[in-house]
């Protein structure tokens, strides 16, 4: 089986791989170009995150100054929607006063009326059936007693 | 590599005024050698460039976290590793049916491969290890490097890494005597 085929066919060595003429010369510098750019990224990013507080403080003061501004408009239609309810109620009990007042005193009145029943007059006989109904001789002798 | 050179190095990396000198120094003793593991792993090299960048990125950055628990070589190693894996996950998303052709005739048109026919086949059956195996047969195969050293990189067993290559040497065997029989 070896014979026909065996790692000892393959060029060991990484000869198969070219790199481009110069490039190991060049890397030095392109690494440290990038270093140095990496670098000096944190203060970029430091500026950069500043603009954007800066920016995110300013959507805050605009959405609180709307939300304020509109609150004070709430306000006012809240009033004037309060004025309003005021008149109208006002203008309904003028109009409608006297119809509504009239029909509600009388059934008012009549009420008043029936209950006169306190004034029914309570006479011996009534009291003693009454006490009869709801309190045994035996009570009563003791009561009387 | 040299341990001169690590300790000359680390020492003015860790100062702040030297910080420049020494990485430049740590470029001109690194850069080559941690290229070609990358190219070894990533293949082209415009992604080995851009995966060599990032690891150099990583490794300034990284200097004052770098606690010394390996040397500096393995530690750079194990960046540029892990970079390489990572992109090629992202690539292996990327790639679409029938790779393996499109792979060729790319390796052919490409001006900085420069392989035979075999070494194309090999290109091909490595294509279709996971990640972490090439990485492991990459090392093993083409750079020789010692277990030990690698179980400090990946930070993986020994035992594990042999199995790794082993299993990644049959897979390449078996696919290259099943697809590539006219071999020379």
């Amino acid at each position: 089986m070896k014979e026909e085929w065996s790692f000892d066919h393959i060029a060991k060595k990484s000869s198969v791989y070219k790199t481009p003429e110069g490039y190991f010369e060049a890397l030095d510098e392109s690494i440290m170009q990038k270093i140095q750019s990496e670098h000096k990224s944190p203060k970029i990013f430091r500026i950069k995150s500043v603009q954007y507080l800066l920016a995110v403080a300013a959507v805050g003061i605009l959405l609180l100054g709307t939300f304020l501004w509109l609150n004070k408009q709430n306000d006012k239609v809240i009033d004037s929607i309060q004025w309003a309810d005021n008149q109208l109620i006002e203008q309904y009990i003028e109009t409608n006063l006297d119809l509504f007042d009239e029909s509600l005193l009388l059934e008012y009145s009549d009420n008043a009326m029936q209950v006169d029943w306190i004034d029914e007059t309570v006479t011996d006989e009534s009291l003693i059936d009454l006490l009869l109904d709801e309190v045994s001789i035996e009570e009563l002798e003791a009561l009387t007693l | 590599m040299n341990a001169i050179d690590e300790v000359e190095i680390l020492s003015l990396l860790r100062n702040k005024k030297t910080r420049e000198k020494g990485f430049r120094l740590l470029l001109s003793v690194y850069k080559e050698p941690l290229y070609w593991h990358i190219r070894r792993m990533v293949r082209w090299h415009e992604d080995a460039d851009d995966v060599l960048q990032n690891t150099m990125l990583k490794i300034f950055k990284g200097i004052d976290g770098f606690k010394e628990k390996s040397s500096l070589y393995t530690w750079m190693y194990r960046i540029a590793s892990n970079e390489s894996l990572s992109h090629l996950r992202k690539r292996k998303l990327e790639t679409v049916d029938g790779g393996l052709e499109q792979l060729e005739y790319k390796l052919k048109e490409d001006p900085y491969f420069d392989g035979d026919s075999a070494q194309i086949a090999l290109e091909k059956a490595m294509d279709t290890l996971p990640p972490k195996q090439k990485l492991v047969f990459s090392m093993r195969y083409f750079d020789e490097t010692p277990y030990e050293e690698m179980s400090g990189v990946l930070k993986t067993s020994v035992g594990s890494l042999k199995a790794s290559y082993h299993h990644a040497c049959k897979k390449i065997e078996a696919f290259i005597r099943k697809h590539e029989m006219n071999m020379p």
